[in-house]
């Protein structure tokens, strides 16, 4: 099932954009206060962001998750957190081709500053479209308890099996593209998987389960942690 | 008269209309463009970099500043033509590497060069070892700079490091590399000459390399 959404839909503040822009607490001064303004405005116009999901028998052994007879090589991070799984959602879900146009004509500027505040803008949409994704699946599946969501390229999970993961949704869903490395055009966008079971681990999920030592969001984390230290 | 310290101010505050001004007041009172540079355009731009290294400012207020200083040099190269090297620290050719569509990253890092002065020729994304190499020896670049995000397009850098060592021109440029999943350690790995973890230490290791 594909749903189309409107910017409004998402409910994002702009508190959440200044901390994707790394201010953490702080406010940004009025000049980048107005542009956040003037995008928000542009998002509400253009923006129409996008999901899938679509349910599938499956079953884990070892490391691998195995739906349709297609294998996800998910490394034993994720695989032990769905490990009672009994089914799967593939999902995919996207700040849209509307967003992208934007992107690509700000990235053809010499304005820097506004694409790096579209940009921010941008993985909030993309994150908060997978968060009304996942609600979506709660109102649809609501006896069943449901992991939270795992995509190729986090916790070992090699991002090129994102080609596997399309294979099995609808050609072109939510106007996504692959490109030769397997990576989502529109840029904002992102897929995966959801463990549904009645003893599914429904733990919050975070970098604390992942052994990936290069992945940047821990080393993000790891920053934001000595910086608050000193 | 011009007062100077409002060209120091409008680097540190980003403000572009306050910069092209003052600049070019300065200009018509026959000031040098090189104190201009020296003494205040290069001095704003070090003190919005320490603020923003110490937590003070954030990437925003780089950005505006690079674009303040940027305004400013450009009224200013024309006066400085027979004295080309203050204008332009060097050249720096820089993509993100194959396989990879990330930009914003790189994105800041060309502004923030461009903005202290060095002359960049930003590749785009999806970038080739050959399209490096080629644009390299085109535009005779001094640096380049290699930006990934993603740890299984981070390793093609290795390979664009071998591509500079069989074209033969390896000792002829510095090779940056940066991206959200690299490391100090793995650029020792692969062969860069440096690495950076934001778009202000990139411009203070570009000019370190080049020794500007």
């Amino acid at each position: 099932m594909e749903r189309v959404l409107r910017f409004k839909d998402l409910n994002l503040s702009k508190k959440a954009i200044y901390t994707e822009m790394g201010y953490g607490n702080s406010l940004p001064d009025d000049r980048v206060r107005k542009i956040v303004d003037n995008l928000f405005a542009i998002a509400t116009n253009i923006v129409r962001p996008r999901f899938y999901v679509q349910p599938f028998d499956g079953f884990i052994s070892d490391d691998i998750i195995v739906c349709s007879g297609v294998s996800f090589h998910v490394n034993r991070t994720i695989a032990s957190l769905l490990k009672n799984a009994e089914m799967f959602i593939l999902f995919a879900a996207t700040a849209g081709r509307e967003y992208q146009q934007v992107h690509n004509k700000l990235s053809n500027g010499d304005d820097t500053l506004t694409l790096f505040i579209w940009d921010a803008l941008g993985s909030c949409i993309a994150e908060a479209t997978g968060d009304i994704m996942e609600q979506n699946v709660e109102t649809e599946l609501p006896d069943l308890p449901h992991s939270n969501r795992f995509s190729p390229g986090y916790c070992g999970w090699p991002v090129k099996e994102q080609i596997e993961l399309f294979s099995l949704l609808p050609p072109n869903v939510c106007g996504i593209k692959l490109n030769d490395s397997a990576l989502m055009y529109p840029i904002k966008s992102i897929s995966g998987i959801i463990g549904l079971g009645t003893h599914i681990d429904t733990h919050k999920y975070g970098c604390q389960f992942c052994e990936l030592d290069t992945c940047y969001k821990k080393h993000l984390k790891n920053k934001h942690y000595n910086e608050a230290e000193s | 008269m011009v007062k100077l310290t409002d060209l120091y101010n409008a680097i540190v505050d980003g403000n572009l209309e306050l910069a092209v001004s003052t600049t070019k007041e300065s200009l018509q009172e026959n000031i040098d463009p090189q104190i201009l540079i020296s003494d205040y355009l290069i001095k704003g731009m070090e003190e919005i970099g320490a603020r923003f290294e110490a937590g003070k400012a954030y990437v925003p207020n780089l950005l505006m500043s690079a674009r303040a200083m940027k305004g400013a040099l450009e009224l200013l190269k024309p006066y400085m033509e027979n004295n080309h090297e203050i204008v332009t620290l060097g050249k720096v050719v820089i993509g993100t590497v194959k396989g990879d569509l990330h930009d914003i990253g790189k994105n800041l890092v060309c502004s923030m060069l461009e903005g202290c002065g060095f002359e960049v020729i930003n590749l785009g994304v999806d970038v080739s070892d050959e399209k490096f190499v080629q644009a390299t020896r085109e535009y005779k670049a001094n640096i380049v700079c290699m930006s990934a995000l993603l740890t299984t397009t981070m390793v093609y850098m290795k390979e664009v490091i071998k591509a500079f060592e069989n074209a033969g021109i390896r000792n002829e440029v510095k090779i940056m590399v940066g991206g959200a999943p690299l490391s100090e350690k793995f650029a020792l790995e692969i062969g860069a000459d440096g690495y950076s973890d934001n778009a202000n230490a990139a411009v203070a290791l570009a000019r370190r390399l080049l020794n500007v």
